[in-house]
């Protein structure tokens, strides 16, 4: 056997080693330098991300700018947009994906009454807490508090005795915190929770409920039994201002029901007390509903769209009929262009309509915008509130939401089904 | 004859390359350190003026001043305290936003009421935010930089309230100036609240409507201690929900014109 020589390949293997090592060196290099862009790249990610989101708010404003403040439907285009997140606007490398709301479809915190909120999964606490909270005076009620208990905490402040700003604004309310406003709640006041969303939770009070919302009252034109007030546009004739028996009985008003509402002037302030005229059929009620208005105002808080409520709110409402709720939701496909629909409705009689008519609206100047926006692995989530008006939407409040899974929060699926694509991604080309 | 070994050629050859080779390395290796460190360095000067820009920008991306012409409980008021050399230019910043934010921590916490507010303070609402170089209260001596005053909720008192600290100690000057629609304000102003305490107040504040605006971006201008003479670093934050635009401007009165 012969013997190899041992030295031979010396140079090969110093050769190896020193490759190696180059190798090494470099592969530190840009191990560093990539993690230094990898530092900048997700903070230019958020940034993009944000700027993805306000995108999508600029998309419902383009949307919205149109929408009739005197009535809304399931047809609109801003009910249509983004089909519920399904929709990806791809903008070059990132991406958004947008829900418009009615705030009208939801409960507003700021005008429900007590009886509203007893159903409202809250805690006998939180219901005493926040009426204390948004109204004033210094007595709180047996749960409730005012600045003798939110003086003596941690950290004191005052009660705020008025309207709140925010959702998030509970969280300054004795007995809320994070967990009761943004999960499902058990331990609730009422024994019998409102019915549960699609995929079988319990809505969450941020699901629920709004802090503004606002919807035209006694607009003309906006359809009903027709030939009233002043035609499109004009505001219709508020019914205690009416002194002529016969301005009430030409329109189809019995006439034992136009000489009580006559000698009533001033007293219809409300439908529960207008529809309570003794002798009232429903074709006077549908009249007096659709032709007349009960207040002077333009413009009123806290009303609930029929059009657009989901079961659950409308079950909120104090004396309302799970089976009316659903067959309302049933209708809102066709909609209502009035109050005075409500009345094809089965089972909504004067009983139920004296109990729930003040509560509602087919119409809405208020919308929350879900926008979600991405860029690489980063995601932002706003709300924005639009207001609307001849002159076009325009924003009144931007937050941004804590959590990075406010699509499923939002109930939007996972996946986005259809792209919709405003621009190319230039670096695809 | 059999070959034996490598020549004396073969290796000088071979050694040359190996020097050659080991400098290349030795270099390469030198200056990858040397890069590291330097961007170690940089990377955290910068990180602390990225935290910085991202703490104002997520604040002024929620200011909210509500529409009533008799609300005094919320306000956008950019303002000079006279304490630095120039006097028209707004190098105070207070307002009110909705923004502050909730952190992890406070989201996923099981505690009631009484214990998350003694845990992590009040929280949501309308919180008021004010960003200057001088402190409200006694900040203690040597200690300088930009403060940040956050009090929630906003209680109607701008001058005052709330927790102050140190959002960072290496800035040295900082300057606001508010897009009006057709040009930069240096000062902001809405109606219903004013700074008693400050002696150059020059707000721009209209009356009715117009005086609930909020501009629709605001520049932000400041310089670092640490930074070498003449830098100085910009940002914009525009505000989406301001309804200031070219076609829908405020109405400049008054003296205050600003940098164009």
């Amino acid at each position: 056997m012969i013997r190899r020589n041992s030295r031979s390949g010396g140079a090969l293997l110093i050769t190896i080693g020193v490759v190696a090592s180059l190798v090494a060196i470099v592969l530190t290099a840009t191990s560093t330098e990539q993690v230094t862009l990898r530092a900048i790249s997700n903070r230019t990610a958020a940034r993009r991300a944000r700027m993805m989101a306000e995108s999508g708010i600029q998309q419902a404003i383009a949307t919205l700018a149109s929408q009739s403040t005197s009535q809304t439907t399931q047809q609109d285009d801003w009910y249509q947009l983004g089909q519920t997140g399904a929709t990806r606007y791809v903008v070059g490398r990132d991406s958004f994906r947008i829900q418009i709301v009615d705030a009208a479809s939801l409960i507003n915190v700021n005008t429900a009454p007590e009886a509203q909120l007893d159903r409202l999964p809250l805690t006998q606490e939180q219901i005493d807490s926040l009426l204390d909270w948004r109204t004033g005076g210094e007595t709180p009620r047996a749960d409730g508090g005012k600045d003798d208990y939110y003086n003596n905490l941690s950290t004191p402040y005052n009660a705020k005795l008025g309207a709140l700003t925010s959702l998030d604004e509970l969280l300054l309310v004795k007995g809320f915190t994070p967990k009761t406003l943004y999960e499902p709640q058990t331990d609730t006041f009422s024994t019998d929770p409102l019915p549960s969303k699609a995929d079988g939770t319990q809505y969450t009070l941020y699901d629920l409920c709004t802090v503004d919302s606002v919807s035209s009252i006694g607009a003309g034109g906006g359809g009903g039994t027709g030939g009233a007030g002043g035609g499109g546009g004009g505001r219709l004739p508020n019914i205690n201002t009416i002194t002529q028996a016969n301005q009430l009985t030409s329109r189809g008003i019995s006439a034992a029901v136009a000489t009580r509402i006559i000698a009533g002037r001033g007293r219809w302030t409300t439908y529960n007390a207008l529809l309570g005229i003794p002798g009232m059929r429903i074709q006077d009620a549908r009249i007096l509903v659709d032709d007349f208005s009960i207040s002077n105002a333009a413009t009123a808080s806290g009303k609930i769209d029929i059009n657009t409520a989901s079961d659950a709110v409308l079950e909120s409402i104090p004396n309302m009929q799970p089976d009316i709720a659903n067959a309302i939701v049933t209708q809102q496909g066709t909609g209502f262009t009035s109050l005075g629909d409500l009345f094809n409705v089965a089972g909504f009689q004067l009983a139920i309509a004296r109990e729930t008519l003040d509560s509602f609206t087919t119409n809405s100047q208020t919308f929350i915008v879900h926008s979600m926006g991405s860029a690489g692995d980063a995601r932002c989530s706003l709300d924005a509130l639009l207001s609307i008006s001849a002159n076009g939407a325009k924003i009144l409040k931007i937050t941004q939401l804590p959590y990075a899974d406010m699509s499923k929060r939002w109930g939007w699926d996972d996946q986005t089904t259809t792209d919709n694509v405003l621009l190319e991604d230039a670096t695809q080309q | 004859m059999k070959r034996r070994g490598i020549t004396v050629l073969e290796l000088i050859v071979s050694l040359v390359m190996s020097v050659f080779l080991v400098a290349a390395a030795t270099s390469a290796y030198t200056s990858a350190i040397a890069f590291e460190k330097h961007n170690a360095a940089y990377l955290e000067a910068n990180e602390a003026r990225l935290n910085l820009e991202r703490k104002i920008r997520s604040l002024l991306e929620g200011a909210y001043v509500s529409s009533s012409t008799t609300d005094t409980m919320t306000y956008f008021l950019g303002e000079t305290s006279g304490s630095t050399a120039d006097a028209t230019t707004a190098d105070t910043l207070i307002f009110t936003t909705l923004s502050a934010g909730l952190n992890d921590n406070e989201l996923t916490s099981d505690d009631d009421f009484e214990t998350m507010n003694q845990t992590y303070g009040p929280q949501g609402g309308v919180t008021e935010v004010e960003f200057s170089l001088t402190p409200v209260g006694d900040a203690g001596q040597d200690k300088q930089g930009l403060f940040l005053r956050t009090q929630t909720p906003g209680d109607g008192d701008p001058t005052q309230g709330g927790f102050e600290k140190i959002l960072d100690p290496d800035v040295r000057s900082i300057q606001f100036q508010f897009y009006n629609g057709t040009g930069w304000d240096p000062t902001w102003g809405t109606s219903g609240v004013n700074l008693q305490t400050t002696t150059t107040t020059q707000n721009n504040v209209q009356t009715g409507q117009d005086g609930r605006r909020i501009p629709a971006a605001v520049q932000v201008t400041y310089t670092l201690a640490s930074d070498p003479d003449g830098v100085t670093h910009s940002f914009i934050v525009q505000l989406l929900h301001s309804d200031v635009t070219a076609e829908n401007p405020v109405a400049v009165t008054g003296t205050v014109g600003g940098a164009q």
